[in-house]
């Protein structure tokens, strides 16, 4: 208390000094506070992130494995159904589902809707450039979500190279047959992009030949709830198949979003949902009818096993392994994959705040070991009358540190009082310029590949661009560019004193080095 | 008292044997020596100081007048011999509780702190030498105390609350008597307590130190004034390393 109460006394008695290095305190306490806060935000929001994130995964064969092992990615056979089910039953998969794609053209006066000329004069044909495969599940888009083909038996025909990756083979058509086997596997409905306007979903256990479409093809093509359509096989036109149509749904995503991606898909528009069950009929009834196996209809199945949160995710790594596994296959996860990407403008920005925290509290701690030293100087006349009155050197070390104590003390509050409340809007404005930055280099890659400039991962361009968005709910595809909750919590008051803490120990370090070495005599004398 | 031999009113002791203090000496020097490096400023001092009484130490410029005080404040450690205090060899003492409970020194200087006011000086050395004995005590009773204290050297309330720098070179030469008494020490050192006072001021600060003998104190002056040295009940002489008594 003694010591407590001279140290007090002596800060209000040295005012310009006191203040001096106050003024300093507080100034690397409030960038300190910016720091650790910009980091803060990044960690926290990864974490809430994680938190918030269904995580979904999807059994892929290992291209990357097969390349560098000299076989070609085409040795590894696609799994099927039966297989991809007995994963499902790892324990921590809480729900499977999966969907299957075919492309097929239009019958009977059924047109693709286009909403640009060139699309329309395009589709004069019976094939289009512009043929999509993904489905709302379907997540061709990254190599970590590539799709599973049951069959590639179609004769390519006038594929350009903007299909499926997998086009080989496989005959592109004007419109994409989606077939759910549940209404998790809509992910275009159950993330609200999609939303019946007229008519109802269909029952996805259904082995019916019913469907849901677009608006816009509806108008289109004059059609409503209660209509027919007719689709046929690309490779035979004969080959047709009427479905019912039972809902007519609105589309939120523009064309221009979803075609933004590298495959170039088709208009969103043209895409077609019906059962997985009614989806297998027509194809197993195409097989039957076409006269070679590669002229049957073909389709891609995509499975998804929800598996909740990142350490779920990692268990059910490690039990398909377990179920059998080969390691020709990997376990991915387009949400995670699409988190990493969005997440890494605050990667940047926490590396950068990182940095920041050092060099400021490097310099603060020169300028103030520097200062204090000048100011035990100052005072060695002080020093030595203490002393020389009795008062142990030690004790007269601790008064300094402890004046210096709480200098740091108070230039933390108020350093880090005004660096609270700065925080978040200089989080959030430095977040948005890196992101934008981020976004920016995006578009010129774009660009530079002769594409439409969207960037990927920008917020609603993710999902039938091919840029994966697998999980049923929340997908953090798009950028974080601002945070909501102020970062600076109790751990960052605690880091913030923990770092004055540090500067104040590296001062009063020197200063009760240097009180240590002084003698009374030699300074009351006038010899030092 | 003082011999220019005392190597011969000593007692033959060995080296190791502690001289026993008659009742009255508080202050003892046995064959004490000092040397700056090379240069040795005291060289084989032997003397006794005695309660109640003033001692005036003079000598010309470069005697050791001020490094004897230095050294029978605690401030230094004789290069060789023995200075002993209530029979005690100093060198055996925590030197903080000598210099803050033993011995009371006042300065040619003053050596206050500035920035305290009259009576923080005070008090400060109070609970200097408090904390150095392990001792509880009452910061009020200090006040009192100390308030006390430099209203007997002749300061007044208002005074007592300036800061020493606002008050002048007799003042504060008044507090530095006052913060040396705080720790009731019984033995007072004053280095030049005289030296850039009126002849009025001078006067009284001697007749202060007079008072405090005559409670008992062993006051020791080093002076270069005849007439401080002519109010002393005993002069010491240094010259040149050597003393005459």
């Amino acid at each position: 208390m003694f010591i407590l109460r001279s140290a007090l006394r002596n800060l209000s008695r040295s005012k310009g000094r006191s203040l001096l290095i106050g003024i300093l305190i507080t100034v690397i306490a409030f960038s300190s506070c910016i720091g650790l806060a910009i980091r803060q935000a990044a960690k926290s929001s990864r974490a809430a992130a994680l938190a918030d994130m269904t995580v979904t995964a999807q059994i892929t064969p290992d291209r990357t494995q097969a390349i560098s092992s000299g076989q070609k990615p085409s040795a590894f056979k696609e799994l099927s159904l039966s297989t991809l089910q007995k994963y499902a039953k790892a324990g921590a998969v809480k729900s499977f589902y999966y969907t299957a794609t075919a492309s097929l053209d239009g019958s009977g006066g059924l047109e693709a809707y286009s909403n640009t000329s060139s699309d329309s004069s395009s589709q004069s044909g019976s094939s289009s450039s512009s043929s999509s495969a993904s489905g709302a599940s379907a997540s061709t888009g990254t190599s970590q979500t590539a799709s599973l083909t049951t069959a590639a038996s179609a004769t390519e025909k006038g594929n350009d190279g903007k299909g499926f990756p997998e086009g080989k083979g496989m005959q592109m058509g004007d419109f994409t047959l989606v077939g759910a086997s549940s209404d998790d596997a809509l992910t275009d409905f159950t993330s609200g992009t999609s939303k019946i306007k007229s008519g109802a979903m269909f029952d996805t256990d259904t082995s019916d030949l019913v469907c849901v479409i677009s608006q816009e093809l509806a108008s289109a093509n004059s059609l409503k709830v209660g209509s027919t359509i007719t689709l046929a096989n690309p490779n035979s036109s004969k080959e047709t198949y009427k479905l019912k149509v039972v809902g007519i749904y609105q589309n939120s995503q523009s064309a221009a979003q979803a075609m933004a991606g590298p495959q170039g898909m088709s208009d969103p528009a043209n895409t077609i949902y019906t059962s997985y069950n009614a989806l297998k009929k027509i194809t197993d009834a195409s097989s039957k009818a076409a006269s070679s196996s590669s002229t049957a209809i073909s389709s891609r199945l995509n499975a998804t096993y929800v598996v909740g949160s990142v350490s779920g995710y990692n268990k059910f790594k490690s039990q398909v392994k377990e179920l059998g596994l080969s390691s020709g296959y990997t376990v991915t996860s387009a949400d995670l994959t699409s988190y990493e990407r969005s997440a890494a403008s605050l990667e940047q920005l926490a590396k950068l705040a990182g940095w920041f925290l050092v060099v400021i509290l490097a310099i603060g701690a020169v300028i103030l070991v520097i200062m204090s030293v000048f100011s035990t100087r100052e005072r060695k006349y002080e020093i030595g009358v203490l002393t020389a009155i009795g008062m142990k050197k030690r004790e007269v070390a601790r008064l300094f540190v402890t004046e210096l104590a709480a200098l740091a003390l108070c230039g933390a509050i108020i350093g880090g009082g005004i660096g609270a409340a700065v925080s978040k809007p200089v989080t959030n404005k430095l977040l948005s310029k890196v992101s934008a930055s981020q976004v920016s280099a995006q578009m010129d890659r774009q660009e530079a590949f002769g594409r439409d400039s969207a960037p990927q991962g920008a917020p609603g361009q993710d999902s039938k661009s091919g840029t994966s968005k697998s999980s049923g709910n929340g997908s953090p595809a798009s950028q974080i560019t601002s945070i909501t909750k102020n970062p600076v919590n109790g751990y960052v008051v605690l880091e913030l004193l923990g770092a004055c803490l540090l500067l104040t120990v590296c001062a009063g370090a020197v200063s009760a080095a240097s009180i240590l070495r002084y003698e009374p005599l030699d300074i009351l004398s006038g010899r030092d | 008292m003082l011999k220019e031999n005392v190597e011969k009113l000593m007692p033959e002791t060995s080296a190791d044997a502690v001289p026993a203090p008659s009742p009255r000496e508080l202050v003892r020097l046995d064959r004490l020596c000092y040397s700056y490096g090379s240069h040795q400023v005291l060289k084989n001092i032997s003397a006794s100081f005695l309660a109640g009484k003033i001692y005036a130490i003079v000598g010309r410029s470069g005697a050791g007048k001020t490094t004897l005080l230095s050294v029978m404040s605690g401030l230094t450690d004789p290069t060789s011999g023995s200075l002993y205090v209530n029979g005690e060899d100093i060198r055996k003492e925590d030197k903080y509780i000598y210099r803050s409970h033993t011995v009371g020194v006042i300065f040619q200087s003053y050596n206050l702190l500035n920035k305290l006011t009259a009576l923080e000086n005070v008090v400060l050395s109070m609970e200097i030498s408090l904390r150095n004995q392990g001792t509880h005590y009452d910061r009020a009773a200090l006040q009192e105390e100390a308030r006390r204290l430099l209203d007997r050297v002749g300061l007044t309330p208002d005074e007592m609350d300036r800061r020493v720098l606002k008050l002048s070179g007799g003042q504060q030469q008044r507090v530095a008597i006052a913060r040396a008494l705080a720790c009731q020490p019984d033995i007072l050192l004053a280095d030049e307590p005289t030296g850039s006072l009126d002849q009025e001021t001078q006067a009284e600060i001697m007749t202060l130190l007079k008072d405090l003998a005559r409670e008992g104190k062993c006051v020791i002056i080093v002076t270069h004034s005849p007439e401080v040295a002519g109010m002393a009940d005993e002069q010491i002489t240094l010259t040149q390393a050597k003393k005459t008594a």
